[in-house]
């Protein structure tokens, strides 16, 4: 790096903790928009400089920075001490799980142990069959094949994490099952279609 | 307070998320935090295992020459391997390692072999960060899906957050328990969180690969497994197994320092060593980029064949080669891994304080658990305390498998004292103070054992740092225990004039 780049990494860094004070002081006393312009925009500058300073590193750099100061922030209290995470309420002895009560004990294992396998391997499937579409779909729009195999694996982590989180959001567990039954068609659909 | 410039959430989304986010976070905590502490520690790798067998003086650089001399000793000593390996010393890490099919070893500066690169305790810990101590192919999509599930519960999380920018800085140390852990979860999670979603995304590309490449492999290359890999990666050539001289790999390092003066080598790879079919591959570090390193190919002379454009290639070679280092860290020097070393101890503390939310929560609903809070406090702090445990028992010789094995008994054990005595405060006192001893203890017996060592920087810095965390581990619990009797009923009533 040269005597310049190193300057620039350093304002950088130097904009993205500045970008946070901003951000704080925001917080501290609401109702300030231009702290909160001023915080977001020193923060993606940051960014935006450390990427010209020293590439995709740089940029990596400072969010480290970022995140650094933001740790050093909430470091500064938890070193003087937190409470420790004993309840005050004492418990109450023979106190039942109202919801417990009102199931079968086997039911509701058995509808823990429909939901896990929902919301991992049959999430799982879906996302990639859903990737291996993907994959295809890039490979027909000539996107080379390194490409589309990295396209095909980020997706596939990110899918499997969305897949599962929705279908855990869906309380009813009559209507999780018919969207993953139907994501697990749609996902054959996708990887297998001829293209 | 000002009115928010921000949609308001439906409550029942959030709801909906927030029970969305507990159940995944009950059902995968316990392997979340062994996977996060265990990361955590192997951000150090380097140099606690240079630490953990300290019997070659740092290597500052490597002439051409003396890197031939040691391909020469390690066919001299490996005559069959298919592949020579020479890892170069790097700014921050100033050994010289080679090696073949049949193992590593550390070598002097002028190429000379001399041992000493066992590090049972350091290859333990990747054992279980990488895979769980399971096999290593189950085990490393196992730890995979927990890379997912990560993504997923940031994900959750975020839904599940209507007050994200409102809270932003509040963080309160005092008062109502659960309250206090729910900001150090929320604040700590959404601060990191760059850091958190980057190591388990790369976690989970990086163990995922196999599984998405063999689906590929059925959906578009005919069942053809390596095609993916191939593909990113570049593929073996045919072999002819030809006798031959050994490739001449200082020859190559003296051209690529002529060709690409600004990649920094640190690692040479000569495959089908003593073949007529033998080439030199050679990894350099371009310090203004995050991918692994630009893989330079010579032939046995020495000659520049190509580069597989990992540095200015295709976005899927790029993107492929920089999961590594956005996963570990290793982009900026010690700085980085420090900081990413802090950043997963909050990820830590942020798994912690999901479970204790948790526990508090059904405290305050009458519906306690404290059997299992002291457990889950025993194996959050037991974990640590076992891993340097281990560290203080490899040092007396023992193994990766008895490692293995001690540390999950262990924290079996752990977890069920941890029910026994049902008291999670007294449990998590005890088990930092045993991290603390061990810590000091494990100084200690590398202090003995390896005394000749501490002229070397590198041995004395880790080891300094060791002891300053086992004393204050040591420290503060029994500062707790006598201000603990001080402010006793007992203590009072005895003091009394």
């Amino acid at each position: 790096m040269t005597a310049f780049e190193w300057s620039l990494l350093a304002s950088a860094g130097a904009a993205s903790l500045g970008g946070l004070y901003a951000l704080y002081a925001a917080w501290r006393e609401p109702g300030r928009p231009f702290h909160v312009l001023a915080g977001w925009g020193l923060l993606l500058a940051g960014l935006g400089a450390g990427l010209i300073a020293n590439g995709d590193r740089g940029l990596a750099q400072v969010c480290v920075i970022a995140m650094a100061g933001a740790c050093a922030f909430f470091a500064v209290p938890m070193m003087r001490g937190i409470a420790p995470p004993v309840s005050a309420q004492r418990v109450r002895e023979g106190a039942a799980d109202a919801s417990a009560a009102r199931r079968s004990p086997l039911l509701a294992a058995l509808s823990g142990v429909w939901t896990f396998l929902l919301s991992g391997p049959v999430a799982g499937i879906i996302a990639l069959l859903a990737s291996a579409g993907l994959f295809k779909a890039l490979r027909a729009a000539s996107v080379s094949i390194a490409t589309a195999g990295a396209s095909a694996i980020i997706a596939a982590v990110m899918l499997w994490a969305l897949v599962s989180t929705l279908l855990l959001i869906e309380p009813r567990a009559g209507r999780r099952s018919l969207y993953a039954g139907a994501g697990l068609v749609l996902g054959f659909a996708v990887a297998f279609i001829p293209v | 307070m000002a009115s928010s410039i921000w949609p308001k959430s439906s409550k029942v989304r959030v709801a909906r998320s927030l029970s969305a986010h507990s159940v995944m976070g009950l059902v995968i905590s316990a392997l979340m935090f062994i996977v996060c502490l265990s990361g955590t520690v192997a951000m150090f790798e380097d140099e606690i295992g240079w630490w953990e067998n300290p019997v070659q003086a740092p290597v500052a650089s490597v002439s051409p020459e003396a890197a031939q001399t040691a391909a020469r000793n390690v066919m001299a000593q490996q005559p069959d391997t298919t592949h020579l390996y020479l890892y170069l010393p790097r700014d921050n890490w100033q050994r010289f390692v080679i090696g073949g099919d049949d193992g590593l070893e550390t070598a002097t500066a002028a190429g000379e072999m001399s041992g000493g690169y066992e590090t049972p305790w350091n290859d333990f810990l990747i054992h279980l960060h990488y895979y769980l101590s399971l096999p290593t192919s189950f085990g490393m999509i196992v730890v995979a899906i927990l890379g997912v599930m990560l993504v997923a519960m940031a994900i959750s999380g975020f839904l599940a957050h209507p007050r994200i920018f409102r809270d932003a800085f509040r963080l309160r140390r005092k008062g109502q328990a659960r309250l206090v852990q729910a900001d150090l979860h929320n604040r700590l999670s959404v601060w990191t969180a760059p850091f958190t979603l980057a190591v388990a995304i790369t976690g989970a590309m990086i163990g995922l690969f196999a599984v998405v490449a063999m689906v590929l492999a059925q959906t578009s290359f005919d069942g053809d497994n390596r095609a993916l890999s191939e593909a990113i990666f570049g593929a073996e050539g045919e072999i002819d197994e030809s006798p031959a001289a050994l490739a001449d790999v200082g020859a190559a390092l003296i051209t690529l320092e002529e060709v690409a003066p600004e990649a920094s080598p640190f690692l040479a790879i000569v495959h089908d060593p003593g073949t007529a079919s033998q080439h030199t591959t050679i990894y350099g570090e371009h310090t203004d980029r995050l991918v692994y390193g630009e893989m330079y190919e010579f032939d046995a002379g020495g000659a520049l064949v190509g580069d597989s454009g990992f540095t200015s290639g295709e976005a899927g070679k790029q993107i492929a080669m920089s999961t590594y280092r956005l996963h570990f860290g290793d982009f900026g020097g010690l700085a980085m891994k420090v900081a990413y070393f802090v950043f997963g101890l909050a990820l830590c503390i942020t798994v912690a304080a999901g479970l204790n939310i948790y526990f508090l929560k059904r405290a305050e609903a009458g519906r306690g658990l404290p059997r299992l809070e002291a457990a889950w406090a025993a194996l959050v702090w037991g974990s640590p305390a076992l891993l340097a445990a281990t560290l203080a028992i490899s040092l007396l010789g023992a193994g990766m498998v008895a490692l293995t094995g001690i540390f999950w008994l262990g924290a079996l054990a752990l977890c069920a004292l941890g029910l026994a005595v049902k008291d999670q405060v007294k449990t998590a006192r005890w088990m930092r103070l045993g991290l603390g001893v061990s810590l000091l203890l494990a100084v200690g017996v590398h202090a003995v054992r390896f005394a000749e060592s501490y002229q070397w920087p590198h041995v004395w810095a880790v080891s300094a740092c060791f002891v300053v965390a086992g004393l204050v581990l040591v420290g503060r619990p029994l500062m707790g225990l006598r201000d603990a009797r001080s402010t006793s009923p007992h203590h009072l009533a005895s003091s009394r004039p």
